[in-house]
């Protein structure tokens, strides 16, 4: 039992030691979590709460020596800004006042409030004979959760904005809240000190986030720029150059089209469609297929394209179907009657471009209908260029380049 | 009842909680103040400190409340009969000796007449600048000891507090009938050498002031 | 500059790198040659 002076929550009407008396404005119940006001004799419930479910790598209530001092762990706060979640802890001696212990990714720094600010311009400032140099960008900084005693009006919801100055191992934090500038002098602290001191809860320290890949790379906690505008910045750019850059690869473009017809049930020997040119050492070829109206059809089609000057063919196949139906799900359609194949690292040459293929019904190709014996046929055009991007190699860059980004966003808005 | 100022006007009977008011030999009875609530303030009647080689003694407490907490402000008396209030607040201390010479200060002439004062007004003294930090409207929430002032139930003021750069502090205080100026230093306990510490429970006082 | 933004950075020029010689030798993963659709015997639609 410390000197405090113990109060009955108005909320939940548990007995609650106010360990700071007399300093104290608002406190947290250790029961029920409910906010309340203490400044005056009367308690005051500022906000109910069903219960005090936050937990913190610090018990309230837990005394310990840091640096030759004892200290008591009075007040717990959970804070994030756009990059870091971490922990803040308000340590009380009657005899030394306030001191404050922050702990994020598994580093400990002990805080001291300044009563002489430090002067400077937004980049340098000047205390006790050193220069600090800012450190980041200002954060908006916001509370998420709190526990304990406080000697200010504080709630969840709160913000501050964050500045941090650094000479050395110290670093001076200025936080400006409703134009009132607080200045904290932080110094790391050992988290064994701090295990010795007042114990450690460590499945509830603020979460390590995913400090593994190049993620390990991250600089040390609350003192990052936020880099992650520059990093869309500079992936929408290379993403808008390699399409520019990939187009320019891909030329210049030749075509060639005609017109063929398959019967379905039946096949066509090859026939030439017409003659098309590589004039870059390596390029795309395109054939692109595009159908009359046919339902529940299929066209297999192999093209060859034979290099005049040495007779070597190169084949590949496209496949044009359509097919609808009535199902217990009502109508449905699948396929398209337009089909594109691509040929990948054609060598520089010209090309007699044929094509052969076969037409077939489902789910069974259909009899001779007329007297006539006409047979049904399936009219293609088919169109052969060269000179095509691959942009699906594109959109596969685009994905690679926005990975990155991406995951830090989510991984920044995962938490609350 | 002990009278540890008596060139003090006022003082609280410790057991009746009864304002007395002094005036030469006569002593009236002013009404009544409010109970202190408990706090762990490590000051009491009693405690000695030492600021820039002047001893003092504290005498006296009033305890102000104001919309966002409440806060002591304690009467100390230096071996010369001067006056100084120690305000307590978040653990650290403020040490102000009254100033009079700034009551002729144009912003300070006005403000007594009622004027408002805005967050980050500047006054100069003593070659510093001070910026307006804290302006708030207090109400006493009780007393101790021998003090100057009255401190009935009810006793309002306006307080404005204003900072410089290097810890300075000068605090105006305003009531119905005058306004005084105070201006002094921010210190921490240890600095200010104190003897005669509250011993609160549970607590060690730390050792000699380093 | 952080040292994340130099390695993102690092990585884009990588990507871009790689992207770029694909493109000039007309690789890609997308490309239907050697891929026949229809070997296997095609069956229609795959509705149930």
């Amino acid at each position: 039992m410390s000197g405090g002076k113990a109060i009955t929550c108005p909320a939940c009407g548990g007995k609650i030691e106010v360990r700071a008396a007399g300093f104290t404005v608002n406190l947290a119940c250790q029961n029920c979590g409910s906010l309340l006001d203490v400044s005056l004799p009367e308690v005051v419930l500022i906000r109910r709460y069903k219960n005090a479910k936050d937990r913190f790598a610090l018990e309230i209530g837990k005394r310990g020596t840091v640096f030759g001092q004892e200290w008591e762990v009075v007040g717990a706060l959970r804070r994030k800004d756009q990059i870091t979640i971490w922990q803040e802890f308000l340590l009380f001696n009657p005899y030394l006042g306030y001191r404050w212990l922050l702990v994020a990714d598994g580093e400990w720094q002990f805080g001291t409030p300044l009563a002489d600010r430090p002067q400077g311009d937004r980049n340098r400032v000047f205390w006790r004979g050193e220069n600090f140099s800012r450190l980041g960008r200002d954060q908006p900084t916001s509370t998420t959760a709190v526990a304990g005693e406080f000697y200010w009006r504080v709630k969840a919801g709160d913000t501050a904005n964050a500045t941090l100055f650094q000479s050395g191992e110290t670093i001076l934090s200025r936080e400006v809240s409703d134009g009132e500038e607080n200045w904290t002098q932080l110094v790391p602290v050992d988290e064994t000190e701090i295990e010795n001191a007042f114990g450690l809860n460590r499945r509830s320290l603020p979460r390590r986030k995913a400090a593994q890949g190049l993620m390990q790379f991250k600089a040390a906690p609350g003192m990052e720029q936020d880099d992650l505008g520059r990093m869309f910045l500079l992936a929408m750019a290379i993403s808008l150059f390699a399409a520019i850059a990939m187009a320019l690869l891909a030329g210049p473009s030749t075509k060639t089209s005609s017109m063929i017809q398959v019967p379905v049930g039946g096949q066509i020997a090859p026939v030439k469609i017409g003659t098309i040119t590589v004039r870059r050492p390596w390029q795309f070829v395109t054939i692109d297929a595009d159908a009359n109206r046919f339902e529940n059809r299929w066209v297999d089609l192999e093209y060859n394209l034979v290099d005049r000057s040495s007779e070597q063919s190169i084949d590949a196949f496209g496949l044009v179907e359509h097919y609808a139906g009535t199902s217990s799900d009502g109508a449905w359609t699948e396929g398209s009657h337009h089909g594109d194949t691509m040929f990948g690292h054609v060598p520089r040459g010209t090309y007699d471009v044929y094509v052969s293929g076969s037409a077939h019904g489902w789910p069974v190709d259909p009899a001779v209908t007329d007297a006539w014996g006409s047979t049904e046929t399936i009219n293609l055009t088919i169109e052969a260029s060269t000179g095509a991007m691959s942009w699906g190699m594109w959109w596969t860059l685009v994905f690679a380049l926005f990975a990155w980004p991406v995951s830090i966003l989510w991984w920044r808005f995962r938490d609350k | 009842m002990p009278v540890r100022g008596p060139s003090l006007p006022y003082g609280t009977c410790p057991y009746c909680q009864t304002l007395i008011l002094r005036e030469g030999l006569r002593v009236e009875d002013v009404g009544k103040v409010a109970v202190l609530p408990f706090d762990v303030s490590p000051i009491q009647l009693g405690t000695t400190l030492v600021a820039d080689g002047r001893g003092m003694q504290v005498v006296g407490r009033v305890r102000w409340a104001w919309a966002g907490g409440s806060w002591n402000e304690w009467l100390a008396i230096a071996e010369t009969g001067a006056q100084f209030w120690l305000a307590e607040a978040a653990g650290m201390f403020m040490l102000t000796a009254e100033w009079p010479q700034l009551l002729e200060d144009p912003k300070v002439r006005s403000f007594a007449q009622g004027e408002a004062i805005t967050r980050g007004d500047v006054i100069e003294v003593e070659g510093r600048q001070l910026f307006a930090s804290d302006i708030k409207k207090v109400e006493c929430l009780g007393s101790e000891g021998d003090l100057p002032i009255s401190t009935l139930v009810g006793t309002r003021m306006t307080s404005v507090d204003f900072r410089s750069a290097s810890g300075e502090v000068l605090s105006l205080q305003r009531d119905k009938t005058s306004t005084t100026a105070w201006f002094g230093d921010s210190w921490d306990l240890t600095s200010l050498k104190p003897g005669n510490l509250r011993q609160l429970e549970g607590w060690t006082i730390p050792g000699e002031p380093r | 500059m952080t040292r994340r933004l130099i390695l993102f950075a690092i990585l884009c020029l990588a990507l871009l790198a790689s992207a770029l010689y694909a493109a000039f030798n007309a690789y890609s993963f997308y490309s239907d040659d050697e891929d026949r659709p229809s070997a296997s015997g095609h069956v229609g639609p795959t509705h149930k």
